[in-house]
């Protein structure tokens, strides 16, 4: 396992915005197709952290950066790398579900249309694969024509990831995906995500750590804008090696 | 002394005060639509015909206006009576004082005559003569003979009118050869090979317009042979032309529902018709039409601006003094008077581009200007830079309606920063950009003051849209509702007479202004709802 | 892998930036919009409130001893006539053509040109006294135009020989000829008239004619004065009024309208002289009504055709002035030491001079807009036929020779009286509207008197004008006490109707709902209205006998304006209410309802809260409500056009009108010729509005922003 090449990887990554630092100096590393999960206590820079892989951060004021980010082995901010590019490979999951104002097969066509993708059937062929791979397939096949933001919150977030996976990303980020959703949409979309991850790498920020526990393969710790601890899930929360991951996982604090 | 100030604290008077200066605000704009519905409501409905016998044995036949205290005879009333028939009695009206009337009767068999020249004739009608028949205002089928008539006289006035559109028609070249002939004589320049051709011109549109001329001579001695004697009633008939009535009706002797025919068709005539008697009469339609057309100029220009400006200042610009700059630019270009608009778009666009326009292009016809005079272009485009802030306010509120999470949701989709606008957060900006252009359109439709000096007219003798090549005559002066209103209002020779007819056009340019205000709230407020959803 | 083609991704990255570049500039566009606005009726007024230039052209010559010259009204010609009796016209190349004075008999004694340059009156070697009329001719033919001047013979005089010519004018058919004397003057016409002995005391040193002979200004060296030749003495012309000098005179002209009489003196001082009636009732007396001091004796003083400027010679200085704007716009030190005739051009486009050798300098004058300068436009000016200086605005002077009168100040007066009157009455009205809504209404009520002042708002201004116009002022005028009664009436009655109430026990105090409540208030405004215009007629009768106005005019000389002051301040603040309604009732409802909630915890009641709580919180939204107010108050046009009366008097009295500076722009700038004076101040008339509500929309901005600062922490 730990033979194979990181799909994702920083290394003494340092992220701030303005005079305040972030992330300072967190080197972690994501395996190909399996999931890893972040987590930490609101604050910690875990979200700051997941958006580093898709550049996502490069849009707000002040951001700044030092360290490395690398996606399979070649660093994101390679002029040669486009922004756009780096998307299309690296898919992301909002924690708030943020379907956008469309049909639900614009909302899962939307990326393969913007990479160019304009034969009909192919759309058709993505649309379901999508859909189906995201287990959405079943509930709206029949009425793909409707606005997708009648759809109920677990759907959305649901379609959000298949409308991710539609641009064949090799990586999904899941920005805490399931924080505002009931505990049955939540097993469903853990479900999913466990589906999903035969086939691609996913980073997963959570403060839940039973979804943690449930879902990943592998959990950092981070506690201050800095990595505590990285390893297996299972020895991770049986036997942390660090005496603050102790206390996170037995909800001391957080 | 403590009373008044556990009075003043309790704070019940203070209250009231406030709550009637609410009450007072909205009672000023209720007075002033119920007044407005009023008058102009009413002016249309067919009122009764009253012939008073004075006490000097004289006889008045019109309708009242109006009743107010005798301000010579403290304690009675006067009334002032339309007695129309201009051309005999001078003035349309008369003060009757109620002391002086012996007599007050509403004779059945009294008729009003709208005509296109001279004004209403109130009379009683003795015989209808033409050049075929001769019916007596006693025979039973005299009202369907007059009525025929003026149908006739209407076909025939229609077909002057195609004949007068085909020979002015025939003499656009020769005007516009007229036009360089004129400008180059006015330049001190040669002309003789202008001269030649404006000649030939001549020739060829004399040889073309003959047999409609010939015609046009025909209709005018068919339409002038039809005549209907009227009696006055203070004794006298007259004669009067049938192609000169516009409508004839016997008010009092109609019955409701025939009433309601008149004062509907009398509103169509208002909205659909030309203006007659300079604008104090028939209708409004080249206002109407003029005010449609210049709005819609305007908003081809305002509104991509404005949705662009907006798309600037919410998505692209950066927090920073330039932003900051363009932010105070908008909130004072908000703030500007009108007028202020208007002297820059006479100087500007009208002096300025429009003269050079015609340097470039028209110097044939200089120095009678083409563009470097006001039109409907130059108001169009100051009225554009007027709503440019009602039109980005507005986008911009639609374009923070749209959550952030669904920007960065395309972003992260991969899409470009256009993308994400056009494929997302433009539709999702619709309603807010719609709301900016029926407020822009609104704002413009009631707006005069810049339009006085950048080239509306109280008459305009054709309308800027027409059969004419090249049909859109963006460089002619035009009619506007707001105007008219100012116009005939104030300047008329006959304002009293009048009155009603701007009450009308007011209560039109009202009911547009408050339908599109409307229409904006409600878009506005679904908007608003949808903002507070997604702040949640 | 993604299906991605690169040629695609770098297409649509292309497009990105394409579109962020034409979004940014679009956007930028505003801000290069109001700038431009700014800049561009900047440029358009700058040009007024420079002087004027005089280019100097090629100096010609003609090689005789001149007597006199006149130059074309296209300015391409001088002719100029040699004491030999030739003529000898040079054009701009110096091209010259030699003719002679047909009828005159060589040498000439003296000749002198009439001020508008359009007689020529001549002493011959014969002793007689010739008149000849100068017109341009303008002949058009293949080559274009062609311009001459024609100097023909019209009448000769009978004239006293040798005696000195003073002036000439008059019309050609019958010209009229001033000439020295011994006791002063003798002013001879021609077709028999008899000649008129003008008597001064002294022999007259200068003289001037009216345009139509009718007057005559006489200088001796003591002494100025004016006669009016009438028809009652056929023999002597009627002294009308006389000053006395201090300088011996050396010149003295008509300025164009024949009011003002300038004379040049040995001092080098210019002065302007008028006839004004004099402290005994009928009588006339001669006003020093301006100076122009120089340096150099004046030799000559020409005058303008086209406006109230004049040029006067002091021997190689020539200095163009205007005589309203008391200002020297060129001066041109290129001149001439000896000229024999300085003149004007006929449309003040030029200016030329001829030496007594015949050589004939000319200068392009470049002074487009001589009559204004910064004093003339906002400090008092004497005008001609005022006896003082005065704040006028009259664009049109009815007639070439009256002097439009541009000052700006009514125009700024009649635009503040407008919108003070304006404030005075929606000023309250929409900030005690506001605090009611927000502070002691339910939300429904909101709900419902929001969109409808919206509404109020959107009633285009001339719909409003027209009601106040033909609806309003005509009530109001009837029904003046009326209405002014309800002013005090109106709040009185609310007041006293809520401390009865107050009185009433508890439980019927607190058993009324808003609704009842507002009601009740409705009722009491209805019977309050009712009350004053019932009352009207009672009190008129009672107080003023029966006639306000007459009452007015008799007690306080005041006259009554149907559009006036109280009908404009009722329609403007009508067209004010909801801007400052709006602004305030954001700012009341922007108060955080914790700090009310706060208050109300101790004991304060709804009142109290909103006095010690929310008004002071939301003061500054308050005032930026009222600027904005102001602002729209300010630049309103439709309404105050059709209002006002439109007179552009100075008086502050709410039963006159006033002119505003946007009325005036509206009514006059499609008029004002493109580039003329008019235009160019009513263009920055046009700046001045935006100056000021460019200040109130500022100041409003500023405020509220720093209030959404301080709210914003306190909220967070």
């Amino acid at each position: 396992m730990s033979g194979d090449l990181p799909v994702l990887e920083t290394r003494r990554l340092h992220v701030g915005f303005g005079s305040t630092e972030v992330l300072k100096g967190i080197s972690v590393r994501a395996l190909p197709r399996r999931v890893t999960a972040l987590i930490g206590p609101s604050g910690c820079g875990k979200s700051t952290l997941l958006r580093c892989f898709n550049r996502m951060n490069d849009h707000l004021q002040g951001f700044w950066r030092r360290g490395e980010v690398l996606l399979e082995g070649r660093e994101v901010h390679d002029p040669g790398l486009p922004l756009e590019a780096l998307r299309f490979q690296v898919g992301m999951v909002f924690q708030k579900a943020n379907p956008f104002p469309l049909s639900i097969r614009e909302n899962v066509v939307f990326g393969p249309k913007l990479a160019g993708v304009t034969s009909a059937s192919t759309l058709e062929q993505t649309l379901q694969t999508s859909l189906q791979r995201a287990n959405l397939w079943e509930e709206v096949k029949d009425s793909l024509g409707r606005s997708a933001l009648q759809l109920s919150g677990g759907q959305q977030q649901r379609l959000c990831i298949a409308r991710a996976l539609a641009s064949s990303p090799d990586v999904l980020l899941l920005d805490e995906p399931a924080s505002a959703l009931d505990p049955i949409a939540t097993a469903k979309l853990e479900e999913t995500v466990l589906e999903l991850a035969e086939q691609v790498t996913i980073l997963l920020v959570t403060h839940n750590l039973q979804q943690a526990a449930r879902v990943a393969g592998r959990t950092a710790f981070l506690y201050l804008g800095q990595l505590v601890e990285e390893g297996e899930t299972e020895s991770f929360f049986s036997a942390p090696r660090e005496k603050l991951t102790e206390e996170y996982i037995t909800g001391r604090f957080g | 002394m403590s009373a008044l100030r556990s009075f003043l604290a309790e704070g019940t008077a203070q209250r009231w005060l406030t709550g009637a200066a609410v009450l007072l605000s909205l009672g000023m704009i209720l007075g002033l639509v119920l007044v407005v519905v009023e008058v102009a409501g009413s002016f249309f409905w067919p009122h009764p015909l009253v012939e008073l016998e004075l006490e000097d044995g004289s006889r008045l036949l019109g309708e009242i206006w109006d009743r107010e205290p005798d301000p010579r005879a403290p304690g009675t009333q006067r009334v002032r009576i339309k007695v129309g028939n201009r051309e005999v009695l001078g003035a349309d009206f008369r003060w009757v004082r109620d002391a002086s009337v012996r007599s007050r009767r509403e004779p059945a068999d009294a008729w009003l005559l709208e005509r296109r020249e001279y004004g209403n004739f109130f009379g009683f009608p003795e015989r209808l003569e033409s050049s075929d028949r001769r019916s007596e205002a006693t025979s039973p089928d005299f009202a369907a003979a007059l009525e025929d008539e003026v149908r006739a006289a209407g076909r025939l006035l229609d077909e002057d009118r195609g004949l007068r559109r085909k020979l002015d028609r025939l003499h656009a070249p020769v005007a516009r050869l007229q036009a360089r002939v004129n400008g180059a004589l006015a330049r001190g320049e040669q002309a003789t090979a202008l001269q030649a051709q404006l000649a030939e011109a001549q020739r060829r549109e004399a040889e073309a317009s003959l047999p409609l001329v010939q015609r046009l001579g025909e209709v005018h001695d068919l339409a002038g042979r039809a005549r209907l004697i009227m009696r006055m009633a203070g004794g006298g008939e007259k004669a009067i032309v049938v192609s000169n009535i516009v409508r004839a009706v016997p008010p009092n002797a109609l019955s409701t529902g025939a009433r309601l025919t008149v004062y509907l068709d009398r509103w169509w005539e208002f909205l659909s018709g030309e203006p007659r008697e300079s604008n104090t009469e028939g209708g409004i339609f080249p206002a109407i039409f003029g005010t449609a057309l210049m709005v819609m100029l305007m908003t081809l220009a305002a509104v991509p601006l404005g949705v662009v400006t907006a798309v600037y200042l919410n998505e692209y610009a950066r927090d920073n003094a330039f932003t900051a700059a363009v932010r105070l630019a908008l909130a004072n270009l908000a703030g500007v008077p009108s007028i202020v608009f208007g002297a820059f778009g006479l100087g500007f666009f009208v002096y300025t581009v429009g003269g050079g326009i015609d340097r470039l292009l028209y110097s044939d016809a200089l120095p009678t200007p083409t563009f470097g005079t006001g039109g409907i272009l130059w108001a169009a485009l100051t009225l554009a830079l007027l709503t440019l802030p009602v039109v980005v306010v507005a986008t911009e509120e639609g374009l923070q309606s749209v959550p952030q999470a669904v920007r960065d949701g395309a972003r992260a989709l991969g899409a470009t920063r256009w993308q994400t606008l056009r494929r997302v957060v433009l539709p999702y900006a619709t309603p807010g950009i719609l709301t900016g252009a029926i407020l822009a359109v609104a704002r413009a439709a009631g707006e005069v003051a810049p339009l006085m000096v950048t080239g509306v007219v109280k008459l305009a003798p054709t309308m800027p849209f027409d059969t004419t090549p090249p049909f859109l005559h963006l460089d002619r002066k035009f009619m506007h509702m707001g105007f008219h209103i100012f116009d005939v209002g104030f300047q008329s020779p006959n304002v009293e007479a009048a009155k009603p007819m701007v009450y009308a056009t007011v209560l039109v340019l009202l009911v547009l202004v408050v339908v599109l205000n409307m229409a904006a709230i409600l878009l506005r407020n679904r908007l608003r709802k949808r903002l507070r959803g997604a702040a949640v | 892998m993604s299906p991605l083609g690169p040629a695609h991704l770098r297409r649509s990255r292309l497009v990105d930036r394409v579109v962020a570049g034409a979004i940014t500039t679009g956007g930028s566009l505003v801000l290069v919009a109001v700038t431009f606005l700014m800049v561009f009726l900047l440029a358009q007024c700058l040009p007024m409130l420079r002087g004027g230039d005089a280019h100097p052209e090629r100096t010609v010559g003609a090689s005789h001893e001149a007597l006199a010259a006149f130059e074309d009204e296209y300015r391409e010609r001088v002719t100029v006539l040699g004491r030999d009796g030739s003529l000898v016209t040079v054009d701009r190349a110096g091209q010259a053509a030699v003719g002679s004075l047909e009828g005159a008999t060589p040498p000439l004694r003296q000749a002198v040109v009439s001020s508008p340059g359009d007689l020529l009156a001549c002493e011959d070697a014969s002793g007689a006294l010739k008149v000849w009329s100068v017109r341009t001719a303008v002949r058009w033919g293949d080559a274009g135009r062609t311009i001459s001047t024609e100097v023909t013979p019209t009448a000769t005089l009978p004239g006293a020989a040798s005696a000195r010519i003073l002036a000439v004018a008059g019309s050609a058919e019958s010209p009229s000829v001033l000439l020295q004397a011994d006791d002063g003057a003798t002013l001879v016409s021609g077709e028999g008239a008899p000649a008129r002995t003008l008597t001064l005391g002294a022999p007259a040193v200068a003289g001037a004619l009216s345009h139509d002979a009718r007057e005559a200004w006489l200088a001796s060296a003591s002494g100025l004065a004016t006669f009016a030749v009438g028809d009652a003495d056929p023999a002597a012309g009627a002294l009308v009024a006389t000053a006395p000098l201090g300088s011996p005179p050396t010149a003295l002209a008509l300025v164009l309208g024949d009011v003002t009489c300038l004379l040049g003196d040995a001092s080098g001082m210019v002065t302007a002289w008028q006839v004004v009636s004099g402290p005994v009732a009928g009588s006339r007396v001669l006003d020093l009504a301006g100076r122009f001091p120089g340096t150099g004796p004046v030799r000559s003083i020409a005058i303008s055709q086209r406006n109230k400027c004049f040029a006067v010679d002091r021997g190689g200085l020539v200095q163009i002035a205007h005589l309203t704007g008391r200002r020297v716009l060129v001066d041109v030190g290129s001149a001439p030491l000896d000229a024999v005739l300085v003149g004007l051009s006929r449309r003040f486009d030029g200016l030329f001079a001829v030496t007594g050798a015949g050589a004939v300098h000319r200068w392009r004058l470049d002074a487009p807009h001589p009559e204004l300068s910064a004093s003339v436009l906002f400090l008092p000016v004497r005008y001609e036929g005022y006896t003082k200086a005065d704040l006028v605005w009259q664009s049109t002077g009815g007639s070439e020779t009256n002097e439009p009168k541009l000052s700006l100040v009514p125009l700024i007066v009649g635009t503040l009286k407008g919108a003070l009157y304006a404030l005075l009455f929606s000023g309250p009205c929409a900030l005690a509207a506001a605090l009611y809504v927000s502070q002691f209404a339910p939300s429904r009520l909101r709900a419902v008197v929001k969109p409808v002042v919206e509404l109020m708002a959107a009633v285009p201004s001339v719909v409003v004008g027209f009601l106040a116009a033909l609806l309003v002022a005509p009530l109001v005028q009837r029904h003046i006490v009326g209405t002014l009664l309800m002013l005090i009436v109106l709040p009185a009655v609310v007041v006293g109707a809520a401390a009865v109430f107050q009185t009433l026990p508890g439980p019927w105090r607190r058993g009324l709902s808003t609704r009842s409540e507002l009601l009740l208030i409705a009722g009491l405004l209805a019977a309050a209205l009712v009350l004053c215009f019932t009352l009207d007629t009672a009190i008129e009768g009672a107080l003023f006998g029966g006639d306000f106005k007459g009452w007015l005019l008799a007690a306080a000389g005041i006259t009554y304006d149907q559009r006036n002051a109280v009908v404009v301040g009722f329609a403007l603040g009508f067209a004010v209410i909801p801007i400052i309604f709006t602004l305030a009732e954001d700012a009341f409802s922007n108060v955080p309802p914790s700090l009310i909630s706060a208050s109300l915890a101790l004991g304060a009641t709804r009142w109290q809260a909103a006095r010690t709580v929310a008004i002071p919180a939301a003061s500054p939204g308050l005032f930026a409500a009222l600027m904005n107010g102001l602002g729209r108050a300010v630049g309103e046009t439709m309404i105050v056009l059709m209002a006002t009366g439109n007179t552009p008097v100075l008086s502050l009295s709410p039963f006159n009108g006033m002119r505003t500076m946007a009325a005036c722009i509206a009514v006059e700038l499609p008029e004002a010729p493109h580039g003329g004076s008019l235009y160019r101040v009513l263009i920055l008339t046009a700046l001045l509005l935006f100056a000021m509500t460019f200040v109130t929309n500022t100041a409003a901005a500023v405020v509220a922003s720093r209030l959404r600062k301080r709210f914003g922490r306190l909220a967070a």
